[in-house]
């Protein structure tokens, strides 16, 4: 019961900070799914489906938060490079106010 | 691994079908960027870890119905609600009925409310075949509107203004429960992970 309870939570976090995670490696520099992916397991420690990453950059894209441009490469196959917009920019200006002020305020709690 | 013999490579081939049957019904467009996409992952995903074979980097990747449905049905209703295109709203209704297990209840409520649309339509027809017996009928203690075959002594109101004030709320319906899909559409969008 506790483990399920545990469970249910740890996907709602990563719901939440997924967008997050992305918007702030993208704001380090443009970048393609598959290192997207590595990144985001390495940053976080996240263990996600890996095919669940594509629907999520298509909504942040829907969103105007990130833009994606295909690129060829002189050997193997093309990749597709995402950056981050300037309206993602603004987006992540204030979701990093917001995770300071409550990661702050979590820590006096705990 | 290079370009040509994962291209080659049968457990690839399968997987791609199984993707393009996913994504057969999206704008070519859509299809083609999707297919590119998931064909570099994986070649990305063999070349960083040369260790890892094709089925591995296949299944790591996961199967195509469990990331691509969702994301499917609703992309292709949310276009389809774009285009206000009636008949494309009702095929990615049914669509995401059948392969949208958990949000199929949405999507028969919103099925219903399109046919109800549809028969309060249908009465400017039945206007035209049945002029005596459709429209506001107006009795001592209460009224009725459409069609009543037995009209006892209720007294017509709206006349020739029947048609226009029946297509008038049929299109502001249609119209109303397009944008309430839309809004529901963008919701679960931010439900997919």
């Amino acid at each position: 019961m506790e483990a399920n309870v545990i469970a249910k939570w740890e996907t709602q976090m990563k719901k939440g900070t997924l967008d997050f995670i992305i918007l702030l490696l993208l704001k380090k520099k443009d970048q393609y799914g598959y290192e997207l992916l590595e990144h985001i397991k390495s940053a976080s420690g996240y263990d996600i489906s890996e095919g669940t990453i594509y629907p999520l950059l298509n909504r942040l894209k829907d969103d105007h938060l990130i833009e994606s441009k295909w690129v060829e490469m002189e050997t193997g196959m093309p990749r597709k490079y995402y950056s981050i917009t300037s309206s993602g920019q603004l987006s992540l200006e204030k979701m990093t106010a917001f995770w300071t002020t409550l990661s702050g305020n979590l820590k006096n709690l705990i | 691994m290079n370009k040509d013999t994962l291209l080659n490579d049968q457990h690839y081939k399968t997987y791609m079908k199984k993707v393009h049957s996913m994504i057969s019904r999206l704008p070519k467009h859509d299809q083609a960027d999707i297919q590119r996409e998931i064909s570099s992952h994986i070649y990305e995903s063999l070349n960083n870890y040369p260790e890892t074979t094709v089925e591995q980097a296949l299944e790591n990747l996961g199967e195509p119905q469990t990331y691509l449905s969702e994301w499917v049905v609703t992309k292709k209703l949310e276009t389809a609600a774009g285009t206000f295109n009636p008949f494309r709203i009702i095929w990615g209704l049914i669509s995401g009925i059948v392969r949208h297990s958990a949000y199929a209840f949405k999507y028969i409520l919103f099925g219903l409310l399109y046919l109800f649309t549809l028969a309060f339509g249908s009465l400017c027809i039945v206007k035209i075949i049945a002029p005596g017996h459709t429209g506001l009928f107006l009795y001592q203690q209460g009224f009725t509107f459409g069609f009543s075959s037995d009209i006892g002594n209720g007294h017509e109101v709206l006349g020739n203004k029947f048609i226009p004030i029946c297509l008038f709320i049929t299109i502001l319906s249609y119209m109303v429960i397009t944008v309430l899909l839309k809004m529901s559409l963008s919701k679960a969008k931010e439900r997919l992970f």
